[in-house]
């Protein structure tokens, strides 16, 4: 790091923080702490809306991801059109016009004070969980880079998010979230355009994407029906969508977010923009790490990414078997990268032999970092290491992209990609933050602890519920990131919640004769039943994007079989 | 004869851009699944 990236860092995070600050002066009372008097413009809204769903671990996750894996994590979003249509017709014109702080309000009125109360705590357990994990990414980076210890980088990051959150409140989170999204978006592109020129001359894009499809980079759709695969077409349309219809709908980090929205349709506005532009956003976002995986084909990568776990092999005693594995893997570059340049310079049967070589010289290097792995893991004992996400050991793909910003990128750009992180972190986390505190003072302490207190008071116990929740998610941070790939941990958390909580709505919505009591044990139900699938031997395997159909499924139909033995709830009886 | 019901202002229709979103998203797709097929020969 030199002088000009110390200085956009610090640049950056001063006009985020201040910025936030300034938005203390607006809190008047609750309604404008955590809803903005419901005044924000769809844009604004649409912006955060999607800054809070793109954290800094879609740059350190999904980059690296990419980089080992390929474009596939795509299909992951080929649901979430589709959904975004559905609550658009369904879901956000209920909340809006029902006037409700929190999407569990609705399930009271619907149904029972019990049924909301779980809901609201299933999505702050779920919530906290996730947030850890979204502090985690950034302070990956940090430590890395300054070789900090992880503890206090994860403070370094929560410490300022809490602050100006709990000042600030919604308007500072949401305005927040609109810069972010220039700056993370700006950086992408930036690096996007280093990538390609520091590929070498000779060598045009074209060519070399065709390359990084030899190594199976550019592998976009999988049309095969595979539950155990991960990302397929299939489970990106269906089990996205179910995941995206809860996470936009009954969210309420996301429900918040368009409540702040100035009329119902500038609502739907804002989650439409979603829509439109996530997809594209999110190939920017692989095509970084493909770009990488292909400036790394011709210029050598380390073996691992991880300095920390390099030096302590290299200082222990099985230093001399890391160096030899060195050698082996330098011999195994040096193939590849001249099949790489004779694939790209040759046509007919020249180019099939280059691609071939290249293919075994790619399996070659992928064979020497997995023993180097297990020599990491022989000596650190650090967990993941016999994991693999594509062809690279699942802990080290989270440091694939920070190694390459700052030992490959030109000064200046270095800060501006940390600035980006930094803030796609915070402003992530801030809105976090704020849902997290609205269901906690609304859903628990204003329902069912303290009903008639003063606007004040609850303005400041809202802002005492936004450092409680921060303080959690920095705990939870610290363990977070030895759990693989960060951008996976944080979907197969929400997983476990969200099919079970979009199934609560849905027969809520679309089954007049389900009761309280349906809905509570549906709900309750569907957790645990998504919880024991999830970590059962037999079915751990399946994908987590199918949690979610699967938790709607077990919802619906203990839901119903309770509701129909029990009394029909007093509107049900009315109308029949 | 009763007059039909108006929607509420901030209600208007949006069923042509919900029908432009999905048309969009499958394009999307087929430029995606385009790509993959292209480059991964």
């Amino acid at each position: 790091m030199r002088p000009l990236d110390w200085l956009v860092i610090a640049a950056y995070l001063l006009w985020i923080v201040v910025d936030g600050l300034k938005r203390t002066r607006a809190q008047k009372g609750i309604e404008g702490y955590l809803l903005a008097n419901r005044s924000l413009p769809w844009w604004a809204v649409g912006l955060s809306v999607m800054a809070t769903q793109l954290s800094a671990i879609t740059l350190v996750g999904t980059t690296g991801q990419a980089y080992a894996d390929g474009m596939r994590f795509i299909q992951f979003y080929f649901g979430l059109p589709f959904a975004m249509v559905i609550l658009s017709v369904t879901l956000v014109p209920f909340f809006y016009r029902s006037g409700v702080y929190t999407a569990y309000e609705y399930l009271e009125r619907r149904f029972d004070v019990k049924t909301r109360t779980l809901a609201s705590v299933l999505f702050l357990f779920g919530r906290s969980m996730s947030t850890g994990a979204i502090i985690s990414a950034p302070a990956v980076i940090l430590s890395v880079i300054f070789h900090w210890n992880l503890t206090l980088t994860i403070l370094a990051i929560g410490g300022p998010t809490i602050l100006y959150t709990v000042l600030g409140g919604v308007q500072a989170v949401t305005w927040t979230d609109v810069k972010q999204m220039v700056i993370v978006v700006g950086g992408l592109v930036c690096v996007v355009i280093a990538l390609i020129l520091g590929l070498p001359h000779d060598v045009g894009v074209a060519e070399s994407l065709h390359v990084a499809g030899a190594a199976g980079r550019m592998n976009t759709i999988d049309f095969h029906f595979d539950p155990r695969q991960t990302y397929t077409f299939w489970s990106g349309v269906i089990g996205g969508m179910f995941l995206h219809l809860s996470y936009f709908g009954c969210d309420q980090s996301q429900v918040q977010r368009y409540l702040t929205a100035k009329s119902l349709n500038q609502a739907r506005h804002s989650l439409l923009m979603s829509a439109f532009v996530k997809i594209p956003l999110q190939v920017l976002v692989l095509m970084v790490g493909v770009f990488m995986f292909l400036y790394y084909v011709f210029t050598q990568p380390p073996m691992l990414f991880n300095n920390e776990h390099r030096d302590a092999v290299e200082q222990s005693a099985r230093a001399a078997d890391y160096q030899a594995l060195e050698g082996s893997f330098e011999r195994a570059y040096q193939d590849r990268r001249a099949a790489a340049l004779a694939m790209a310079q040759s046509e007919g049967p020249a180019r099939d032999a280059a691609r071939d070589r290249f293919r075994a010289a790619t399996a070659e290097m992928s064979a020497v970092r997995g023993r180097a792995a297990a020599l990491v893991q022989d000596v650190t004992h650090a967990p993941g290491y016999g994991d693999k996400t594509g062809d690279t050991p699942r802990p080290d793909v989270n440091y694939v992209f920070p190694t390459f910003v700052t030992t490959r990128l030109p000064q200046g750009l270095v800060g501006l990609i940390i600035a980006a992180i930094f803030a796609a972190a915070m402003s992530a986390t801030a809105g976090e933050l704020s849902a997290t505190a609205t269901a906690t003072v609304m859903d628990v302490y204003k329902r069912l602890l303290r009903a008639n207190e003063s606007d004040a008071h609850y303005l400041l116990v809202s802002r005492l519920a936004v450092a409680f929740w921060g303080i959690v998610a920095c705990i939870v941070a610290h363990v977070a990131v030895q759990l693989g790939s960060l951008i996976e941990v944080v979907n197969r958390i929400g997983s476990i919640f969200y099919g079970s909580l979009l199934g609560v709505f849905v027969l809520a919505l679309a089954f007049r004769r389900a009761n309280g009591h349906g809905a509570f044990a549906g709900l309750l139900s569907g957790i645990v039943f998504v919880v024991i699938f999830a970590f059962h031997p037999a079915t751990r395997g399946v994908s987590y994007l199918w949690h979610n159909p699967i938790g709607v499924a077990v919802v619906l139909i203990v839901g119903l079989t309770v509701s129909l033995l029990t009394a029909p709830p007093r509107t049900a009886t009315r109308r029949t | 004869m009763s007059e039909p019901a108006a929607r509420p202002a901030d209600d208007a229709p949006m069923g042509r851009v919900y029908a432009l979103v999905i048309l969009c998203h499958a394009t999307v797709i087929t430029i995606l699944w385009w790509i993959g097929r292209t480059f991964s020969r």
